[in-house]
């Protein structure tokens, strides 16, 4: 007994372009879309523009100098060019970036950042264009996440009701029929509405995963939706496993982060549980002042090891300034502007240290389009792979985000235009609607909350800044007996509106889903390559690796497998140089 | 010494709309009332007017936009009563991607939102643009209807006892704290039973 | 890292479902301050892990790094605007409760509906705050005659 599409859907929105995630790449793929004839649809989880990572940036917009002082009319050096900025990209991405996207990108950085600007953007007056490491000029453009937010707000307003926006919508998958996407499925999260959304093309903007580790600098609300969306709807991803970490402290415990980059100048004392500094085992010349990623591989370690302090909160190492007098320290923050509390504690009290997930370099495949494998499905911002390679420059987050975003729109929607209207399938429909009120309507079982938690501590002890074969086994092992006693699931309260467990559920699966294929892809790369960290293979092995690791789910096992890289005349160059 | 603000006198005010325009002259340099810091009002029953008021910041003693602003981004400066908004950069306490409390939550409509950098605005009294110690919005006013001066001031001068009666309730709500709804009794959450929206 | 000796804080939260009840109501819960410097938000998050998981509240960058905050965890804490991420949490009570002011509806709990970034009616706000004001002094007045 089938039923019809309106009888499973509590509400059923037609549209043309669906986008998934409304800031960064979102909000600018909505843009671009809207002016072309379609009707544009936005879906997120939060409020429109104020929900993921692109507003809490305290950001620097990257493009090659010329154009920013010829376009933009910024104070930038003009011996700059777009190969110099090609270049850097592909020594930072250790290579294993996809070269046409990187082509691409370079090309348009400046033609986005001067129409943000035209959109009202403003710039730090202080220090207008900056000079971030591992960029071979000065090339950030300094702003703030707040201002790229306003003025693609003001962007957004210029369609008015052109758009139509659901806020607090969780998007739950896309659909699919005869290999082509059409159309996704979300919850209201207000009312606990089922909505089906048939669309011509769909337009995945998610962000990254951030949220699938314990220690996060990033928003809570990344959790690796659209990662675990496009697995399910057969996408590719490449180099997932390459994940930018940050060290970093405990300011408001329980939440709240900072950054100790800047503390690690000072050479503060990294402890153990037992008092001992256990960079000498590490690196014993240079201990605390070792580079960034041997102290990042020495705190995993002793966390490993289990001599880190362990408990609720997770596991860290301490950071301690005492053996420095205090007029040292005063001095020296006076020049960093931190607070007069968090100072005081710095010099009083012993830190916790630990690495926290910052950014993702890898994710869906796309090419230089924006365009994955499946037929009306696109992805963009830091939901996708490819742009950085192994390792993103600072102050690139934000140009990869308006530069896809555009992109995206534009293909999406020239694909609308000429595609046929979607046919739903009823049946896949429904099974996702079981699924999705599954965990309310169980009487009894496991907590998702507890499980989110073991997920993260996991994920941040097994998947973290630095791996080893036998821990990644072990965290596939896990995940997969997670995933089959994720149908226990169960809320304990039973409200429709805001139920805040059955969302943690509904996280859950998509944070198992993506960290299994973040897992996988770490076991299979056999080297180390700019912030993947193998410690059984330490080397960077430039014979055999230089390639990329592509990962898609088939018939629910996920299939591994290396392909070249994707080059062009000029990258090939630079490779061989 | 009582603090002074741009003080207008009902009876006189014929609802031009003119002080939006010099304000939004003077502060933006663009014709657009939504930039200006004052606004007329028109009272009207059934069509025919009654009366019309152009009203702006008027310094309460205990503002309520001060306490509401969840960045404190707000504050009032102890001498002449001035609101401020800091809209700086990158400093913690500034005004955000606008969550708009403030002006919602000011019974005279004296806050407004910039269109152009998304922010909140005020009357600031001009310090910058006064000839013969007059904003532009005063000097524009072609009936003399506006004056910088506080209420005591305009009572004492205005003939029409309505005035007086406006005038100092006005000056009442100044002097108390209460926020908007508590005043006049709404209830700001009306259960709004978000079953199908739309 | 401190952890402070048991301090209890009493947390009295507005308390509305929309699809069940008809008017708000308040709860109180004793939370234990486990650790210095705890904030509004490390109080929400003890309720809603170990004492009701039906409690809804938003937040999103945990004040990161004292820098570009963003706004979804604001609500009056105290009757004042404030930011659950930042407000620093003493021992005794402490009243949370969303924004009480007109335009906002509660949703759930402490989330209501911000308004909306892209409409353009939020700028007549003010205007309609001032005229709805005149009109009732006006009123008044006339009332006393």
């Amino acid at each position: 007994m089938s039923r019809t599409l309106h009888e499973v859907a509590d509400r059923l929105i037609d549209t043309d372009v669906l986008i998934i995630g409304s800031e960064g790449a979102g909000a600018r793929a909505a843009i671009e879309a809207a002016g072309y004839d379609v009707r544009v649809t936005v879906v997120t989880k939060g409020s429109v523009a104020k929900t993921g990572a692109t507003l809490t940036a305290g950001t620097d917009i990257d493009a090659d100098g010329k154009s920013i002082h010829d376009l933009c009319g910024l104070p930038a050096d003009e011996r700059d060019t777009r190969e110099t900025f090609f270049k850097d990209m592909l020594v930072e991405g250790r290579y294993i970036n996809n070269q046409k996207i990187v082509e691409r990108h370079v090309q348009d950085a400046a033609l986005r950042l001067k129409e943000l600007m035209d959109w009202g953007m403003r710039i730090s007056p202080k220090d207008p264009v900056n000079w971030a490491p591992g960029h071979s000029y000065r090339r950030g453009v300094m702003s703030t996440g707040r201002e790229v937010c306003k003025a693609l707000i003001r962007g957004l307003q210029m369609f008015g009701r052109k758009i139509e926006y659901f806020e607090h919508t969780m998007a739950i998958d896309v659909l699919k029929n005869n290999g082509r996407a059409v159309g996704a499925v979300a919850v209201d999260l207000e009312t606990g509405e089922f909505l089906v959304l048939p669309a011509k093309a769909v337009i995945i903007a998610t962000g990254g995963g951030l949220k699938i580790y314990g220690f996060t600098t990033g928003n809570q609300e990344l959790t690796g939706d659209g990662q675990a969306i496009a697995r399910r709807a057969g996408a590719d991803f490449i180099d997932a496993q390459q994940i930018q970490f940050l060290t970093t402290t405990f300011r408001h415990p329980p939440v709240s982060l900072q950054s100790i980059n800047p503390i690690l100048n000072i050479s503060p004392w990294l402890l153990n549980r037992f008092g001992e500094r256990f960079m000498m085992k590490y690196d014993p010349e240079r201990l605390e002042r070792s580079t960034r990623d041997k102290i990042a591989i020495g705190i995993m370690r002793e966390i490993w090891d289990r001599r880190g302090w362990s408990d609720e909160l997770g596991s860290y190492v301490i950071m301690s300034l005492k053996h420095l007098p205090d007029n040292f320290v005063d001095n020296w923050a006076r020049t960093r502007s931190y607070s007069k509390e968090f100072i005081e504690n710095l010099k009083r009290n012993a830190v916790p240290a630990f690495s926290a997930s910052h950014f993702f370099c890898g994710g869906i495949r796309i090419n230089e389009r924006c365009e994955t494998n499946v037929p009306g499905l696109y992805a963009a911002g830091e939901v996708t792979g490819g742009c950085h390679g192994t390792n993103r420059l600072s102050g690139n987050a934000i140009t990869q985000v308006i530069v896809q975003g555009k992109w995206a729109g534009e293909a999406a929607a020239e694909y609308a235009l000429k595609a046929k209207k979607p046919e739903i399938d009823v049946k896949q429909v429904e099974e996702i609607r079981n699924k999705v009120y599954a965990p309310l309507e169980r009487k009894e079982g496991n907590s998702a909350t507890k499980l989110k938690k073991n997920i993260q501590r996991m994920a941040y002890e097994d998947v973290g800044v630095v791996r080893i074969a036998s821990r990644l086994e072990g965290a596939i092992k896990e995940i997969n007996r997670m995933k089959v006693d994720l149908p226990m699931v169960y809320t304990p309260y039973k409200g429709k509106s805001f139920n805040m467990p059955w969302i943690d559920a509904l996280e859950v699966r998509n944070m198992l889903d993506t960290l299994e294929i973040i897992a996988r892809c770490a076991l299979f790369r056999t080297e180390s390559r700019g912030n993947h960290n193998r410690v059984d293979y330490p080397e960077t092995d430039n014979r055999n690796w230089l390639k990329n690791v592509i990962a898609k789910e088939e018939d629910g096992e996920v299939k591994i497998w290396a392909e070249p890289l994707v080059t062009t005349e000029f990258g090939e160059k630079i490779a061989s140089s | 010494m009582k603090w002074q603000f741009v003080v207008c006198d009902p009876s006189k005010c014929v609802g031009c709309e003119i002080c939006e325009l010099a304000c939004s002259i003077s502060k933006e340099k663009s014709l657009n009332n939504l930039y200006s810091r004052i606004h007329t009002v028109h009272l009207e029953n059934v069509g025919e007017p009654i009366s019309s008021m152009s009203i702006t910041c008027h310094h309460c003693k205990d503002p309520v936009c001060v306490k509401v602003c969840p960045r404190e981004a707000l504050s009032q400066d102890e001498r002449t009563g001035v609101i401020t908004v800091n809209t700086d950069f990158e400093a913690k306490q500034s005004c955000h991607v606008p969550c708009g409390w403030c002006m919602a939550s000011c019974e005279f409509g004296a806050l407004i939102l910039n269109p152009k950098f998304s922010m909140a605005a005020v009357c600031d009294l001009c310090p910058d643009d006064r000839v013969d110690g007059e904003p532009p919005c005063v000097r524009a006013c072609p009936k003399d209807a506006l004056s910088l001066a506080t209420t005591d001031e305009v009572v004492k001068k205005t003939e029409s006892k309505t005035s007086k009666d406006i005038l100092e309730e006005h000056e009442k709500a100044r002097e108390d704290s209460k926020t908007f709804y508590e005043k006049f009794g709404y209830m700001p959450m009306p259960p709004t039973k978000v079953i199908k929206k739309k | 890292m401190e952890k402070a000796s048991e301090k209890m804080a009493k947390v009295r939260v507005f308390r509305f479902d929309p699809l069940k009840d008809e008017e708000p109501h308040y709860q109180t819960y004793d939370v234990p301050l486990k650790y210095e410097n705890m904030t509004a938000l490390g109080l929400l998050l003890h309720i809603y892990e170990n004492l009701d998981p039906s409690l809804a509240f938003m937040y999103s960058c945990c004040r990161l790094s004292e820098q570009g905050r963003c706004g979804v965890c604001d609500m009056f804490i105290g009757g004042e605007g404030a930011q659950a991420c930042t407000y620093q949490v003493k021992e005794g009570e402490i009243l949370l409760e969303p924004p009480r002011i007109i335009g906002y509806p509660v949703i759930k709990d402490l989330i209501t509906r911000q308004f909306s970034l892209v409409d353009r009616e939020k700028f007549f706000v003010p205007r309609t705050n001032a005229l709805h004001r005149f009109r009732k002094t006006y009123e008044k007045i006339k009332g006393r005659e």
